[in-house]
């Protein structure tokens, strides 16, 4: 008997074995892992002397045997009390979730790690993704490590930094001439054709349950309790609905006494589909067919899990908040600034939204806050270029110097 | 009447006992949705329109890879040969 339960539609509640499904064919829903939850003997004693990544908590991930594990270290990345950037903007207890430290760089380590382990344990010969550069990256690096080949789809336009990150795990790339959601279409066409484990699409219901991994540290991080509120970047909102479960079971096993948390999902201006709907007062999304933004990683225009996020928000009474591109660079910079930490484009969108609530008085100055930080500001550096100051120059003299140094 | 063919993804032609392709003969996207259900059975139809008769937010239609929430949604018109893919909505991570 295997540790999952079934896989559960969350639209109509049909069941499910945990089989290669990614959606309810009874109505199209997404599908949740349910667990036998009976079985797991989780105290926090037994985190003690866990492993030191994700698979720390491999009882709650949809693997059941431990040998299709691919790990390359992702996970439990540092959670860091964020003085600098808190006083800044006036607030005593401010995190960051820095998972820019993740072996490619980003969060998307948590949910490529399990997708792949996923398609060994299926027998598949081949993985793939849909992506905007993270991802890519992660599912590249997690199939050579696995000997899968390894099909990437990207859409047109997505900083050629990450697709050269991509690259050097040699999988095959494609880039597809359109937008994320073309390339998504294709992707999903394209699992089904060639069999392809797309790891966010056709393995999106086990998938998604790496990201969970970031609730679970996050409350054990902070000794055992939730924050008051958790600021996250969105793009089709999966990332969110992950965290929220990962803390729900972790109240349902007794680890912290309550899940309740407050989110606020953050967007940019140029691609924010969910912010818009929630603002409207609407449960519909209105798909952008073609986003503009700094933020690559956040430009999905069809959110597959807008609507559950908008749900998620109304009954934590959260927030949505839609920034600039100059608010995503000034967001950038203040926490490079302040905390030292890097962020690519869509933890500016999380910086930004979290200086808008401040400055709107919608969070306490003494709130838990913590922001994720979801992936490294070196994947997107060329679009940042415009944004900063050209170096200073001199003739190797030291009186030369001096003067640039008084002038500083 | 213009034929299309029209693509269902695997779960779905399984649990429905067709074929993943089907050759339907519709106007537009509401005459085509009409036939797959007197096709495949009404069950189709409940799943690919809400209870509003709008298409299904969860739920993408294609027509030649254009979602056809930006061609006029149930009104899109079709044309001989066009390529309708069916596919839950699921992106991004």
């Amino acid at each position: 008997m295997g540790k999952i339960l079934h896989l559960e539609c969350r639209e109509c509640h049909a069941h499910y074995p945990a089989e290669r499904l990614y959606f309810c064919p009874a109505c199209f829903g997404p599908l949740d892992v349910k667990y036998r939850y009976d079985g797991v003997k989780w105290s926090r004693s037994f985190f003690q002397n866990a492993s030191k990544n994700l698979w720390r908590y491999f009882d709650l991930l949809p693997i059941e045997d431990k040998n299709k594990i691919v790990d390359i270290g992702a996970g439990f990345t540092p959670l860091i009390k964020a003085t600098r950037l808190g006083k800044s903007l006036g607030l005593r207890n401010l995190y960051i979730k820095n998972d820019t430290v993740n072996p490619t760089f980003s969060f998307k380590d948590r949910p490529a790690g399990v997708g792949v382990s996923k398609a060994l344990e299926f027998g598949l010969k081949a993985v793939g993704c849909a992506s905007t550069g993270n991802l890519a990256a992660a599912t590249a690096a997690y199939a050579a490590k696995a000997g899968l080949r390894c099909y990437i789809f990207v859409p047109r336009g997505v900083e050629r930094e990450k697709i050269a990150h991509a690259l050097i795990y040699s999988p095959t790339v494609i880039e597809v001439n359109g937008s994320y959601d073309t390339a998504n279409r294709v992707a999903a066409q394209a699992a089904e054709a060639y069999d392809i484990g797309v790891v966010n699409i056709n393995l999106r219901t086990y998938y998604v349950e790496g990201s969970k991994t970031l609730g679970f540290e996050i409350a054990e991080q902070l000794g055992w309790q939730p924050p008051d509120h958790i600021i996250t970047p969105v793009g089709s909102g999966a990332m969110l609905l992950a965290i929220s479960k990962g803390l729900d079971e972790f109240e349902q096993l007794g680890l912290i006494d309550s899940s309740k948390v407050k989110f606020t999902a953050a967007q940019p201006r140029g691609c924010a589909p969910i912010v818009e709907a929630f603002h409207r007062g609407s449960d519909i999304i209105e798909p952008v067919e073609q986003p503009q933004t700094l933020a690559k990683s956040l430009a999905i225009g069809e959110p597959g899990d807008g609507v559950y996020v908008l749900r998620k928000l109304r009954e934590c009474r959260g927030y949505a908040e839609a920034v600039s591109d100059l608010e995503i660079v000034e967001g950038i910079k203040l926490l490079a600034e302040t905390e030292g930490i890097f962020s690519e484009p869509a933890g500016g969108v999380v910086v930004g939204a979290l200086k808008r609530l401040v400055e709107d008085g919608r969070v306490d100055s003494d709130e838990t806050i913590v922001c994720l930080i979801t992936g490294s500001g070196l994947k997107a550096a060329d679009s940042l270029t415009p944004y900063l100051p050209e170096p200073l120059t001199t003739e190797p003299e030291l009186e030369q110097v001096a003067r640039l140094i008084a002038r500083w | 009447m213009a034929e299309v063919t029209v693509t269902l993804p695997t779960p779905l032609a399984s649990a429905l006992g067709v074929s993943r392709e089907l050759k339907i003969q519709a106007q537009n996207l509401r005459e085509l949705i009409k036939a797959l259900g007197e096709r495949c059975g009404t069950a189709l139809t409940q799943k690919l329109l809400d209870h509003e008769g709008k298409l299904n937010p969860i739920v993408n239609i294609y027509i030649n890879g254009r979602n056809v929430r930006f061609t006029g949604g149930l009104e899109t018109p079709l044309k001989e040969g066009d390529k309708i893919s069916i596919l839950p909505a699921v992106a991004g991570g």
